[in-house]
């Protein structure tokens, strides 16, 4: 059985359902100091695109068919703190290689400026979130 | 090195503003090692996680003294949960759909 269907399933008449994820496009990469933020660049989001499509079609059709009501939805950003930009390529290696390509310039350019900012910079990552409410038929 | 996650507390925000998790039965797919679980988890009558990833589901248990009796984690996949028809007020799909 599809997730949705599943979700529908086990949620009661009237009740609210969330999806709540991120946006395939891409994120801006920024090293943090006192005196403000400095670009690295972009981190490109787009290796789920396919799935992501995939779900927001799933959720029109069920829409269209009468069995789920949008009731809300909204965008906002949403951040990812590094204490530096070793920890953040590590993290990437280990539980985002296949949610996300960080360019080579974009890691050198980062890595450029945590080091001119020494140890109060910090590495920032603004993901652009979605979230849909539905309200079950 | 884990990061630090939305610290702003935005996500939250934007799920409270979205739907009535107060005193409700919520079950949360996808929810991972319970760390966005953790902050409304003191709000419904009754909170389930579900994650087929069993490493990142121990890691929620080993914070369950921080949590509430009525929260819980489960070992399911969004596909075939073990819950009745109908038990549960809000569905949320945590960056999981």
């Amino acid at each position: 059985m599809h997730a949705l269907q599943e979700a529908r399933r086990v949620l009661a008449p009237a009740g609210t359902l969330i999806d709540l994820r991120p946006i395939c496009v891409d994120a801006p990469l920024e090293i943090l100091t006192p005196q403000g933020s400095h670009s690295a660049g972009l981190v490109d989001m787009s290796p789920d695109i396919a799935d992501d499509i995939a779900a927001d079609n799933t959720f029109k059709e069920a829409v269209a068919a009468g069995s789920l009501k949008q009731v809300k939805l909204e965008e906002f950003d949403f951040a990812y703190y590094w204490e530096t930009v070793d920890g953040m390529k590590a993290d990437f290696e280990d539980r985002w290689k296949d949610d996300a390509i960080l360019p080579a310039g974009v890691l050198r350019k980062a890595r450029r400026l945590f080091k001119a900012h020494g140890l109060d910079a910090r590495v920032r990552l603004r993901i652009r979130m979605r979230l849909s409410a539905y309200r079950q038929a | 090195m884990k990061p630090q996650r939305d610290p702003e507390g935005a996500e939250l925000v934007h799920f409270l503003s979205a739907c009535t998790v107060t005193r409700a039965k919520v079950l949360e797919i996808g929810c991972g090692n319970g760390v966005f679980t953790r902050q409304y988890a003191g709000l419904p009558a009754l909170l389930v996680g579900i994650d087929p990833n069993a490493a990142e589901l121990r890691e929620a248990r080993q914070q369950q003294p921080d949590l509430p009796p009525k929260a819980h984690f489960t070992r399911a996949i969004a596909e075939a949960q073990p819950f009745s028809q109908g038990v549960f007020d809000v569905v949320l799909f945590a960056s999981s759909f």
